[in-house]
């Protein structure tokens, strides 16, 4: 039965996201690939290239060479679009199960299908929009709520894009805020306790300065504006990096919101570190003040840890530590997962994940919940 | 001139000897030499312990933490030697803690000593010039010294237990001796799931 599931999983799904682990690749900076440069969206044409002809393995490729399988790598394969439009479509499917072997429930959740284009108003791409618009899974803990009422069809980004000067870009829309490293597992510590998880893109202004050896960014958000007001996040955050070698960056970034009933306070140091070729380590450890307008204060803390590394083209195994603690007091539990797992790219649009993950709680008391696990299979197509 | 003729063949000999010892030093690259490791860190698990108490039993679930020391013995093979054979001896020690999950058994333990020695070989690949991923099969023998008060009647099981496991190594080299080591093993006998994280060094 599990294979079936894991069999229909990769059967069903679709999508692309940012990649921080490709500093392995020496793809430091996430602008080389994709049109938002802090990453995540659509790729550009360079990405969709790179995706065809040095990440994603040979298995389908036949005779074709890697320049072929570039140019073949666009939306309708090697026919050229003109110069003004880039559509796109994203589906992505995963399967979940809690405790395999036991008796957890299995769960099929279509997370993303959007179609997605960008378009741009000069030839150079310097002054474009990137919007998108999909299906959004309801988060289970609404889905039984009838007194919310959730949009299943939403756009997550839609922004203008324009480049002021050669180094310096500038965003204007509805994006993901700007802060720590931003991975594909919208499930990790660093994406869901922090508030920057898969839907809580904000309407903002952001400013990009990037040099080869160093990005400055600067985010300004007024919420989601398709949000009741009261509940909008309103504030700034800011992100750095620096390149102290090829391939190894450090990096911190700071983020302060508020709406009517908390006010967030976040802070984190980051790494990434490039070695071999497709192999890297990520690292980031942050702290997470949530500051309710009436109530006390929590202060906490994130830590995000990545090995990834890459067996043969196209195919990465990959080891992840995390850990998160609501509040800094003796009293309150460590929350520990370790997961390992296959990162696969078989062909260009095509991308499965299958992992498990075990989550542990370490705290004072002599009471010890169970070892967590989770296995997780998912697919994502990315035409 | 006979003793003559047989000192000029030994030199001779010594001379073909030497040559023929260069010829198949140009052919054969020197086998790199086995070295040893020194490891020190961490490790967790949790395994659910029988209690009975008079007639009646429950299960505890476990934590289990404490320091692990490993010394090994490296032995590169294969073509390039990105092949290692790790050979590990290795001693941790800890303290235990765990409720009992039945209403007749509700105790509660903490600090409970644990000592454990085992056998870890392993079978490690070198991926790049900094980091190597394995699977490793270790074997260890644990002691718990229960430290309980003779009056709750209390007796928990595993004073004593084996146990085998497979899992997997990551290890990344992080200045030229020094190495972080990861490892995620599944103890069959145990029930568990351990997590490692250590500190290795190699000595030459």
């Amino acid at each position: 039965m599990p294979i079936i599931l894991i069999i229909f999983g990769l059967l069903v799904s679709i999508k692309s996201w940012a990649y921080p682990e490709f500093i392995g690749y020496k793809y430091s900076s996430c602008l080389t690939c994709h049109y938002n440069g802090q990453g995540n969206g659509p790729l550009n044409d360079y990405g969709r290239a790179l995706w065809a002809g040095e990440i994603a393995g040979r298995a389908f490729a036949g005779k074709r060479t890697d320049e072929q399988l570039g140019e073949a790598s666009g939306f309708f394969g090697s026919k050229q679009l003109p110069w003004w439009v880039r559509p796109g479509i994203k589906v992505r499917n995963i399967v979940i199960k809690p405790s395999p072997g036991g008796e957890g429930e299995t769960r099929f959740i279509l997370m993303q299908a959007e179609a997605n284009v960008a378009l741009f108003f000069k030839q150079d791409q310097s002054f474009g929009f990137v919007g998108s618009f999909g299906r959004a899974p309801i988060p289970q803990r609404l889905s039984t709520n009838s007194d919310v009422e959730v949009e299943e069809w939403i756009s997550r980004e839609h922004y203008f894009r324009y480049q002021i000067s050669e180094n310096l870009w500038t965003y204007l829309g509805m994006m993901d805020k700007v802060y720590g490293i931003r991975i594909v597992n919208h499930t990790a510590y660093s994406r869901t306790r922090t508030g920057l998880s898969m839907n809580d893109q904000a309407h903002g202004l952001v400013l990009h300065y990037i040099q080869p050896t160093y990005e400055l960014t600067f985010n300004g958000f007024a919420g989601n504006m398709f949000q009741d007001s009261e509940l909008r996040q309103v504030g700034g955050s800011v992100m750095g990096e620096y390149e102290i070698a090829e391939a190894f960056r450090i990096g911190g970034s700071a983020l302060y919101s508020t709406n009517e009933f908390v006010g967030n306070q976040r802070l984190a140091f980051h790494s990434r570190y490039g070695f071999g070729h497709g192999s890297a380590l990520l690292f980031e450890l942050g702290t997470i003040n949530n500051v309710p307008k009436t109530g006390e204060s929590s202060l906490g803390y994130y830590m995000y840890s990545e090995a990834i590394q890459r067996v043969v083209r196209g195919y990465h195994l990959f080891l992840q530590g995390q850990a998160y603690k609501d509040k800094m007091e003796g009293g309150r539990a460590d929350q520990l997962k370790l997961g390992f797992g296959l990162l696969a790219f078989p062909m260009q649009r095509l991308e499965f994940r299958v992992e498990a993950e075990t989550l542990r709680q370490l705290n004072n008391s002599p009471a010890v919940t169970r070892d967590g696990w989770t296995a997780m299979a998912q697919v994502h197509l990315s035409l | 001139m006979g003793r003559k003729l047989i000192f000029l063949l030994l030199i001779a000999s010594f001379g073909f000897a030497s040559y023929g010892q260069g010829k198949s030093r140009a052919k054969k690259r020197t086998p790199p030499r086995p070295y040893t490791q020194l490891r020190t860190g961490i490790v967790m698990w949790q395994e659910a312990i029988d209690l009975k108490k008079d007639a009646s039993s429950a299960k505890m679930e476990s934590q289990l933490i404490g320091p692990l020391f490993a010394y090994s013995y490296v032995r590169p093979v294969g073509k390039r030697n990105r092949w290692l054979q790790v050979y590990s001896a290795e001693l941790g020690l800890g303290t235990l803690k765990g409720k009992g999950n039945s209403d007749s058994i509700p105790d509660e333990l903490k600090n409970q000593p644990w000592y454990m020695v085992g056998v870890s070989p392993a079978l490690i690949y070198r991926t790049t010039s900094v980091s190597e991923v394995g699977v490793v099969l270790p074997l260890y023998y644990r002691m718990i010294g229960w430290k309980l008060d003779p009056s709750l009647g209390l007796d928990p099981d595993r004073d004593t237990s084996f146990s085998a496991g497979l899992g997997g190594v990551y290890t990344n080299r992080l200045t030229k001796t020094s190495h972080l080591h990861v490892a995620l093993v599944r103890q069959h006998m145990w029930n568990s799931t351990q997590w490692m994280i250590s500190w290795q060094m190699d000595i030459k």
